[in-house]
């Protein structure tokens, strides 16, 4: 029997080589940009901050909870802000922010109706009618939890047939005509340029976005200027168009 | 008469393992951040026992429908020769490459209420998909399908014509050597196709939670609630996880062991 030469194969050597070069480009940081890490619903305010700023900050833009998730495991950023006190907490408990600077916007919950508003969702009592498409956010997410707040105080029951994981997908749905209506923030209706049913009996049901700086050797400060422009009549002026209100 | 043990080159050996490990040490990792104290009664909750209905529900109708469907289309694929089948083919896959969420969008805006088609299934049947039980069969069967049909079609390809050309000279009918040959030829595939499918409609989230929403007992499985899980309580849904990975990995033991054993 003649022995086989094995020859060397250049397969896994290559697929070394790629996995080094992505584990580099994963790895290079960028020293002079801020990195804010901010909730779904500040997805609008990002161009208008940088304009205002003349800086490109590194935005990095997921639901409140996951931002947490991804700073205890390790992400780095130098601001966080997250959609209510609850999940700010979280942080704090667990001590991935230090300094704590206070609230920046707030943001009211509001029935939003789709275009047209053929299904004629006119008070709030509409939400209980079985018929209706209706969506909420899901109780695990801090809409959802605010919806839940506002419901049960004003004693109704919804007859939700969604709860979806976060306001944009409920506000998309809306949009599109595929639920009569829903509970989102003022923020989305604007954004999506929803009609809302106005009602004074979901005015007290306000989320506080709050913000914090996250340590990091050598960066402190960074972000900060996002909070001082966001203080400042210019920042007001960018809250109050994107339907903010202010704290 | 046994089959010679035979040496792996190391160029094979090597990458084979670093493969294995990728698929494996993710798992491990889950695993040992389990909550297998309070595993029981974590997964004994109504919300969980709730979504395990759903997904079994969804699951298996979903891998039936594939088996309905998508054995027909993979036999089109496989032995018709008319013009567009290449087309139809790369068509066939884009579900596979298309990320799961992008997919429920698409079948929202051509499914939905107001959508492109599913205006019309509002307006004449009366039948709106979004947010039921039957929307997250659409969307599991949308992910799955690709996945019966190209093992299907592979394997009739295999087979080849030959039985076909021999049962059609006895003088049977196209339908009935479909029927009586081609079938009973691919019992296997059929299994590992239907295995497949039915794993892959059991893992679906993004087309689902995009396409029929998230509503306990209707439309929450458990890929959903597991990611609504991580939001509060990422124990919960590492519990879940688990109670998933358990599921398919029984199913999928349990088909090998009886179908698909070489």
């Amino acid at each position: 029997m003649i022995a086989g030469r094995v020859r060397c194969s250049p397969v896994p050597a290559a697929a070394a080589l790629v996995a080094l070069a992505l584990v580099g480009a994963a790895c290079a940081s960028e020293p002079d940009r801020s990195v804010a890490m901010v909730p779904s619903s500040f997805t609008d305010l990002t161009d208008a901050i940088d304009a205002a700023l003349d800086t490109e900050t590194v935005w990095i833009i997921a639901g409140s909870s996951r931002l947490v998730s991804q700073l205890a495991d390790g992400a780095d950023a130098d601001l966080l802000i997250t959609a209510d006190r609850e999940t700010m907490q979280r942080a704090v408990d667990a001590d991935l922010v230090d300094t704590p600077l206070g609230v920046v916007a707030s943001n009211r919950l509001v029935l939003a109706v789709a275009p047209g508003n053929p299904a004629g969702i006119d008070e709030l009592a509409d939400l209980t009618d079985d018929d209706l498409l209706i969506g909420v956010c899901a109780i695990e997410v801090p809409c959802g939890r605010l919806a839940e707040q506002a419901t049960t105080t004003i004693g109704l029951t919804v007859a939700a047939d969604t709860e979806e994981p976060n306001v944009r997908s409920l506000a998309l749905k809306i949009t599109r005509g595929e639920l009569d209506g829903g509970l989102i923030y003022a923020t989305d209706a604007r954004a999506f340029a929803l009609d809302t049913v106005d009602d004074d009996a979901l005015a007290p049901f306000v989320t506080d976005y709050v913000a914090a700086s996250v340590h990091t050797a050598g960066r402190e400060g960074a972000g900060r200027e996002i909070v001082d422009l966001l203080r400042s009549a210019e920042g007001r002026d960018i809250l109050l168009a994107r339907g903010f209100s202010l704290p | 008469m046994s089959r010679p043990r035979s040496q792996t080159p190391w160029p094979l050996a090597v990458p084979a393992v670093f493969a294995a490990a990728l698929l494996v040490v993710p798992i491990v990792g889950l695993l040992q951040q389990a909550p297998w104290s309070t595993l029981s009664e974590r997964l004994t909750s109504p919300e969980i026992r709730d979504a395990m209905r759903v997904s079994a529900i969804v699951s298996v109708v979903a891998a039936a429908l594939c088996l309905a469907l998508g054995l027909p289309l993979a036999w089109v694929l496989a032995r018709s020769s008319r013009r567009g089948i290449g087309l139809l083919r790369a068509l066939v896959l884009l579900p596979m490459v298309l990320p799961p969420v992008v997919g429920g969008t698409a079948l929202l805006f051509a499914l939905g209420r107001r959508g492109l088609f599913g205006r019309w299934l509002d307006r004449v049947f009366g039948v709106t998909l979004p947010f039921t039980t039957a929307g997250a069969v659409v969307a599991a069967t949308f992910v799955a399908l690709p996945f019966f049909v190209t093992t299907l079609e592979s394997a009739l390809r295999e087979e080849g014509i030959a039985l076909d050309e021999a049962a059609a000279t006895a003088g049977a009918s196209p339908w009935s050597t479909f029927v009586h040959v081609t079938l009973p030829s691919m019992r296997s595939a059929i299994a590992a196709g239907l295995a497949l499918s039915w794993a892959r409609a059991l893992g679906e989230f993004g087309a689902t939670i995009t396409f029929a929403g998230s509503l306990g007992g209707r439309t929450r499985t458990l890929p959903v609630e597991t990611f609504l899980a991580l939001e509060q309580d990422p124990e919960s849904a590492v519990a879940i996880s688990v109670l998933l990975l358990a599921i398919s990995l029984g199913v999928l033991i349990g088909l090998r062991g009886r179908w698909l054993s070489r």
